[in-house]
């Protein structure tokens, strides 16, 4: 039974571009989207991951963007920018998770939080010491430098694509990504000197 | 170019995303500033790259496959549901209807008749009431008018001029 229920697209789905997966819609707009979710969830998973620190809670955004994926109208018309569109949607989400979890904190502060389902892979995600001091320092960080930061670096998404999901011009994606590591250097230089304190 | 300009490009330089043009201003610039040359290299240096991520389980996206395929097969479901569904048939509307919307339009147009004859008669109403006002403040009569009395000169009487006396 769980084999009817698993998605049937290729495993080379992340081979296709997406202007391919927009034809085969035109056909079957049902393998289409396994091909799109196939292609992306991984790399929105991740990215979902150093937003949220949290394994479940990143599964459940992934898992709500594709569903908010499946009911879009628009996602394979002509015009459609899916990779765009699949990153904001995630980053909107696990901010707002995040948001919402500093607003509980307040309230929640002494009572001992449920382990997540995977916490070793978390650790191990954090696990090296000079990527950790990285990824604390771009957690200091404003939403708009941690976005552009994880979207360049741990997602490796062109400059022209970053334009596209934080919709901003190209000029200013390169000056915000300069801004972003120049605080960097210094949150972690301060980070440096307070560990040394 | 000066150092803030410098400042906002060096990402570009990094990632290999500067044109030509701005490329060569950049580097211009860095020949002739320490500072910036120092920055740079700084920001060379950050350890930007993604931590490697744990190999996932075979059975990992099993529960999101499960919820994925029920919400794709319902969406196809709707997509076939609309594309099946017989054209909506014209709307035309019945005797009844009809003759209740001439009932109401005649009603209507009778109202706006009759609101428009009352208007007119008080309109005239009006015009005849400012003609009897004037009539009567022409045919007003003196209170008194000085009349030759015997033995003063002067005597009071009652005048009353009559109309078509002017």
């Amino acid at each position: 039974m769980s084999a009817n229920l698993k998605l049937v697209a290729p495993a080379h789905a992340s081979t296709w571009n997406d202007d391919e997966i927009k034809t085969l819609s035109h056909e079957n707009r049902r393998m289409a989207m396994e091909m799109v979710v196939q292609k992306y969830r991984d790399r929105l998973f991740y990215h979902a991951v150093y937003i949220v620190k949290d394994w479940e809670e990143a599964y459940d955004a992934v898992q709500e963007v594709f569903i908010r994926a499946i009911r879009e109208k628009r996602f394979f018309n002509e015009d459609f920018r899916i990779k765009a569109w699949l990153y904001r949607v995630t980053s909107n989400l696990c901010f707002n998770l995040v948001r919402n979890r500093k607003r509980r904190g307040a309230i929640l502060e002494s009572v001992p939080r449920e382990e997540s389902f995977a916490p070793d892979q978390i650790e191990q995600v954090f696990a090296s010491e000079r990527q950790s001091e990285v990824l604390q320092a771009i957690d200091q960080m404003t939403n708009d430098h941690k976005e552009i930061l994880l979207l360049r670096y741990y997602n490796d998404l062109s400059y022209a694509e970053i334009s596209g999901v934080l919709d901003i011009k190209l000029g200013t994606v390169m000056s915000r990504l300069s801004r972003a590591r120049c605080r960097l250097l210094e949150v972690m230089e301060d980070n440096t000197e307070m560990r040394a304190f | 170019m000066d150092c803030r300009t410098a400042e906002d490009l060096m990402a570009g330089l990094i990632d290999d995303e500067l044109s030509p043009g701005h490329h060569a201003l950049l580097e211009e610039h860095l020949q002739h500033c320490s500072a910036c040359s120092e920055l740079l290299s700084q920001l060379a240096a950050q350890p930007l790259a993604p931590p490697p991520m744990p190999p996932m389980g075979e059975d990992f996206w099993s529960k999101m496959d499960r919820v994925l395929v029920d919400e794709i097969e319902q969406s196809q479901r709707d997509v076939d549901t609309a594309q099946d569904a017989p054209p909506a048939p014209k709307w035309r509307p019945s005797p009844a209807l009809i003759f209740y919307a001439a009932t109401l339009m005649l009603a209507l147009g009778w109202g706006l008749y009759s609101n428009q004859q009352l208007q007119i008669s008080q309109e005239e109403t009006s015009m005849l009431r400012d003609a009897l006002d004037r009539e009567r403040r022409l045919s007003v009569q003196p209170a008194s008018v000085p009349v030759r009395l015997p033995g003063s000169g002067y005597q009071f009487a009652n005048h009353t001029p009559s109309r078509g006396t002017f």
